[in-house]
């Protein structure tokens, strides 16, 4: 209900002269400002009681819907979900720690419209958690923090920060805590700003700094144990990295929405744009690289629910695929729209060349695509096939995928810095066999060509000898495949978790299916000659009527949730 | 792979079969692994320690979590809680 509501608020939210208006939009962000009206109308709607779990008073009930509304802001304007959904990030570690105190506290605060900012990186320090130098140390009432994070969105606008400190000196897997600031709270001068940077992307953002000069916090800032931080950390990333999915598939909507309009309104040579069997099959792979995405952040979504100690692993894969498909489905239409994807002055399409700066950032933070393909290349030995049989059984996958099921409330404390195994890829035989008693459109024979492959991957996982240090190429792109196999695992859990849709548009013949199956064999290296006619259908798709809202689950607002 | 251990286990047993573990995962190096020494500082860090902790459950059949490696950072240490958890997991 209040899904379908928010979609209509944001529509009109975005018409002329309303807070979300392109042009408008456009202009903070020449003007590198922040776009305040909007956020603000968000704070007003209520939108950061989605950040906050049920259990503490928020309305985070389902991971599905926090996505689905942070993918509608995102696909008016990505730099707004970055600069809103910051909260849902920095808050996580809160969260996942279990501190009910705090939580609550926390909860008050950021229904109140308080944005927290998310405090890891630090100068120089890159991607490396255990690199960090900014230090807590004990005084007489609690903690005394000095050093600096940098660059952290909504690091100046942000009243609360989240860090993770040293708390060891030397360091190492125990040596760092998190440590959960209100910079209200601390003494004036103690805390000081770095200033924004200028940024290729989501211009209007707060990308700045905080310093930490002596500053004293009180005992209960502490969040989790003393050397608890890195696995608390680990943990929040995990539900943090799905959030970021939502905002490369709000990313690939609004590119979408310009891609139809451009094929259905161009003319080339007197005859329309979308006469070109080119065009099309352009934008039809655009569209199954949208599905696709969808598919692996639904089923990651659910997967939170359900198998939560898999999360690493699931979070690692949805972080390190999702955001690459849309920055490859932003190319396709990039080259589509020619000029006017690249001119930003073009009434209706000026957009797009912002849309691709701002995705950009999708895939560089909250742990880039390697940093995430790296940890799941450390823990596919784990995964390999024949491993002993990892959790109790819970629930079937075809249940949970289902769109109408319940699912389990959140419990933070299954999540886990291992998975021990992978419920979605290992529904893929009976996913397969579901398929085979009732094929479509020849999707079973793709999805055969799938079970094959992962066979090999299966093969070659196997085979690997783990090593200390750094992973190596060979490694990584095992790690790739495997996230392929996973993808097209997800999408076929869907379809079998998903009779009743069978009949509905993107499902009759098993379009969406045939589309996704189709990419992911060529991810794998092993294209299907007999798919090649499934992206000209899809791009047909895209010019129908169908076309407006391109999406596994029909339009948003057709949803009650 | 590793065949699981079934029966007693001694912790000399366990000390050596962990410096020979941390040896396959560090193939270069020259000298033998000092079972006083921090895994981290074979490379075997934060996460390339999952798989590490795996094999160990394989083996000796019982939950590892890779925190307990970063809360019984060297061999020595390891092996003592390892044997310590076996008894209590068998229990
Ligand atoms: C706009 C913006 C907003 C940001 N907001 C925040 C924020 O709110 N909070 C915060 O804490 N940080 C934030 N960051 C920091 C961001 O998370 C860092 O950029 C990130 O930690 C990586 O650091 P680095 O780019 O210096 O890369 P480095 O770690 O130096 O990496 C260099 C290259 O190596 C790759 N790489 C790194 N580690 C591995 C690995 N283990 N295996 C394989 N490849 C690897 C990277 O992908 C990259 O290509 C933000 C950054 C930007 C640009």
């Amino acid at each position: 209900m209040r899904r379908a509501e928010f979609v209509r608020e944001v529509d009109r939210w975005s018409k002329p002269d309303g807070p979300f208006d392109a042009a408008l939009l456009t202009a903070y962000d020449d003007a590198e400002s922040f776009p305040g009206a909007a956020c603000a109308v968000l704070d007003r709607w209520g939108l950061p009681a989605y950040y906050v779990p049920a259990q503490y008073g928020g309305r985070l009930a389902r991971f599905d819907e926090m996505h689905a509304l942070l993918r509608k802001v995102a696909s008016e304007d990505v730099t707004v979900a970055v600069a809103h959904g910051k909260t849902f990030l920095g808050a996580a570690s809160v969260w996942v720690s279990g501190d009910d105190g705090a939580a609550a506290q926390l909860a008050r605060h950021v229904m109140a419209g308080e944005a927290v900012a998310w405090g890891l990186t630090e100068p120089d320090r890159g991607s490396d958690l255990l690199a960090g130098e900014l230090t807590a140390t004990r005084d007489a009432s609690g903690w005394c923090l000095s050093g600096r994070k940098w660059p952290v969105n909504n690091a100046t606008r942000g009243r609360f920060v989240c860090v993770l400190a040293r708390t060891d000196p030397g360091g190492g897997a125990r040596g760092f805590s998190v440590f959960l600031v209100d910079k209200q709270a601390a003494s004036s001068g103690s805390v000081r700003h770095l200033p924004k940077m200028p940024t290729h992307g989501i211009r209007g953002a707060d990308i700045s700094g905080v310093e930490f000069r002596d500053t004293h916090v009180p005992a209960d800032a502490l969040i989790g144990t003393v050397g608890g931080g890195l696995e608390l950390v680990l943990k929040a990333l995990q539900l943090t990295r799905m959030a970021c999915a939502a905002l490369s598939l709000g990313a690939g909507d609004h590119a979408l929405r310009l891609a139809r309009r451009f094929l259905s309104e161009r003319r080339l040579h007197g005859r329309p744009f979308s006469d070109l069997p080119h065009a099309r099959g352009v934008a039809g792979r655009a569209v199954a690289r949208l599905l696709l995405a969808e598919a692996v952040s639904y089923a990651a979504a659910r997967a939170a629910h359900e198998v939560p100690e898999e999360l690493s692993v699931v979070s690692a894969i949805t972080k390190a695929l999702v955001p690459t498909l849309i920055q490859g489905q932003l190319r396709l239409v990039g080259e589509l729209l020619g000029a006017r994807g690249f001119l930003t002055g073009v009434e209706g399409y000026g957009g797009f060349a912002k849309i691709e700066r701002d995705h950009q950032v999708v895939s560089i933070f909250d742990g880039s695509t390697w940093v995430n393909r790296s940890a799941l290349a450390s823990s596919l030995p784990i995964l390999r096939p024949g491993r002993r049989p990892a959790t109790a059984a819970g629930r079937p996958v075809h249940e949970w995928l289902r769109q109408d099921a319940d699912l389990t409330p959140v419990d933070p404390l299954r999540l886990g810095v291992m998975a021990r195994g992978n419920t979605v890829l290992n529904s893929l035989d009976d996913s397969v066999a579901r398929l085979a008693a009732d094929p479509r459109g020849g999707a079973d024979h793709l999805a055969t060509r799938l079970l094959d492959a992962f066979g090999e991957v299966g093969g070659d996982i196997a085979r690997l000898r783990p090593v200390a240090g750094p992973v190596p190429t060979a490694t990584m792109r095992l790690a790739e495949r495997y996230e392929w196999c996973f993808a097209g695992a997800a999408a076929l859990a869907l379809w079998g978790a998903n009779p009743k849709h069978h009949d509905r548009h993107v499902w009759r013949e098993a379009l969406w299916l045939r589309g996704c199956l189709a990419l992911v064999l060529e991810g794998l290296g092993a294209p299907a000659p007999e798919a090649t006619g499934v992206f000209d259908e899809l791009g047909r798709l895209l010019l129908s009527d169908e076309g407006t809202h391109v999406s596994l689950f029909g339009t948003s607002s057709e949803v009650s949730a | 792979m590793t065949q699981p251990v079934s029966g007693p286990i001694t912790l000399d047993e366990l000390q050596s079969w962990l410096v020979e573990r941390v040896g396959e995962y560090v193939p270069d190096l020259d000298e033998k692994v000092d079972p006083n020494q921090e895994l981290g500082e074979y490379g075997l860090d934060s996460v390339a320690v999952v798989a590490f902790a795996a094999d160990v459950e394989d083996w000796l059949g019982i939950r590892v979590e890779p925190s307990a490696v970063w809360d019984h950072p060297t061999v020595t240490q390891l092996a003592k809680f390892l044997l310590t958890e076996r008894e209590q997991q068998a229990a």
